[in-house]
């Protein structure tokens, strides 16, 4: 085999399979003219050097082969944006997952630092994982749609309608220190709850020792299972919001559903029984105004009501906040005319 | 596109078109110009056939009917874009706005 011939069958192993017998030959007329007007030019017969300065000047079989080929995208410019919406709500999930176990494993007191480091390992090798299924997943929609087996049947293969931007909400941006403080001090609150609750007390020395004066009382801990689920979903509700980067109409709807929770248990604290309880002996040996121990700790237990009450407002006040924004957003797309912003990104 | 098929009026192989397209001032590369003679081909704006000239085979490029036609398109616009240039040049001769 000469060096031309070798030069073109080395182009058409970059080929496929399909176009190579006819592109080969395409390219092996097109070197023997090129060699025809160089003989011609020097009126001599062809020679290594001249063949080897043809194929020079044509370049490597590589770059030769690509230039038959169309542009070859993994994932092409139409299918980015669902493979990035597919691969955040993919991580999002894996997250969640190994938030939810560590979450139970600690309330359990089932996990140790090696199981937590183990977990982590596990969690990064998870994330990997499905990462590459997602990708793996994309890259064969991206061969289906390149060949014509899906043509039409997808949402980007529409023609593109501009008056679906009005029935799209307005999207506000979430900054990203809220949810990642948010999500710190729910952990910080589940820990502590659930493993170091010995330490959510008010000590007083008697006798030489530290006994504790007030603490929660049997009637807040009855709650604990609801508050955790309630932090653990808020977990998950942050965590969405720093994937998602902007509210829609699926947070705003989880945070009016996750403050409607958090109303309920309060509700159920300030109806039900105290949930501060005192030890008296600790109290009376502490106690030295003229109110007695029983006042102390009626007033201190309406004082807590009042506490919980104002927090019951507060929660009906950012509910019907949530729901004004929820409907403003939608509303918003419908205005006459166009799309009215007000302020900019507003809360 | 428009110099290819306005050349392709009358059957040519890929190498004299090269060289037909440098003698008029266009410079091509061979490897610009040969994958889009198979693409305008695959679009069913030329038609090819192999054929065995002088000593070895050529494939042989003519525009087809409906490359015609569509060239016919491609130099009117091809006309109102000079004309629009034209203008846009006439109404800033020295380059400023």
């Amino acid at each position: 085999m000469n060096l031309i011939q070798r030069y073109v069958h080395e182009v058409g192993n970059h080929l496929p399979v399909t176009q190579r017998v006819d592109i080969e030959a395409e390219l092996q007329s097109m070197i023997v003219d090129m060699l025809e007007e160089e003989n011609k030019k020097t009126g001599q017969p062809t020679s290594e050097a001249a063949v080897l300065d043809v194929l020079r000047k044509l370049g490597s079989p590589e770059k030769v082969a690509a230039s038959y080929r169309p542009a070859d995208y993994l994932i092409g410019p139409e299918l980015y944006p669902y493979f990035l919406l597919a691969l955040r709500i993919g991580l999002l999930a894996v997250l969640v997952v190994f938030v939810v176990i560590a979450v139970v494993r600690i309330i359990t007191g089932d996990l140790s630092w090696q199981q937590f480091g183990d977990g982590i390992s596990n969690l990064f090798t998870s994330a990997a994982v499905t990462g590459a299924w997602i990708v793996l997943w994309f890259a064969v929609l991206q061969r289906l749609s390149a060949s014509g087996k899906v043509a039409g049947k997808w949402p980007f293969k529409r023609e593109w309608d501009p008056t679906t931007l009005l029935r799209k909400p307005l999207a506000q941006k979430i900054k990203p220190s809220t949810p990642i403080v948010s999500i710190f001090f729910l952990l910080v609150a589940l820990v502590v709850f659930n493993v170091y609750r010995q330490f959510l007390a008010i000590r007083v020395e008697q006798g030489g020792e530290l006994v504790a004066l007030a603490s929660l009382s049997d009637a807040f801990y009855r709650l604990l299972p609801a508050l955790n689920t309630l932090w653990v979903l808020q977990i998950i509700f942050h965590l969405a919001g720093l994937v998602y980067g902007r509210w829609n109409t699926g947070l705003r709807l989880a945070s009016i559903a996750l403050r409607l929770f958090s109303l309920g248990i309060t509700i159920a604290w300030l109806a039900g029984p105290d949930i501060i309880q005192y030890n008296m002996a600790a109290l009376s040996s502490v106690n030295t105004s003229s109110v007695t121990e029983i006042d102390i700790v009626h007033w201190t237990n309406i004082g807590m009501k009042a506490v919980l009450g104002l927090a019951t407002l507060g929660t009906c006040v950012e509910i019907s906040k949530t729901v004004h924004r929820l409907y403003r957003d939608r509303a918003g797309s419908f205005t006459d005319g166009g799309i009215e912003i007000k302020g900019g990104a507003t809360r | 596109m428009l110099a290819v098929l306005s050349n392709l009026k009358q059957e040519q192989y890929g190498y004299s078109l090269l060289k037909n397209l440098a003698g008029k001032g266009l410079e091509v590369d061979q490897g610009t110009l040969y994958p889009l003679l198979r693409r305008l081909e695959s679009q069913g704006l030329l038609q090819s056939q192999w054929r065995v000239d002088s000593d070895h085979p050529r494939r042989y490029y003519v525009a087809s009917p409906a490359g015609r036609k569509y060239l016919e398109r491609m130099k009117e616009d091809w006309t109102g874009i000079i004309r629009v240039m034209e203008n846009i040049l006439e109404d800033n001769p020295g380059g400023k706005s």
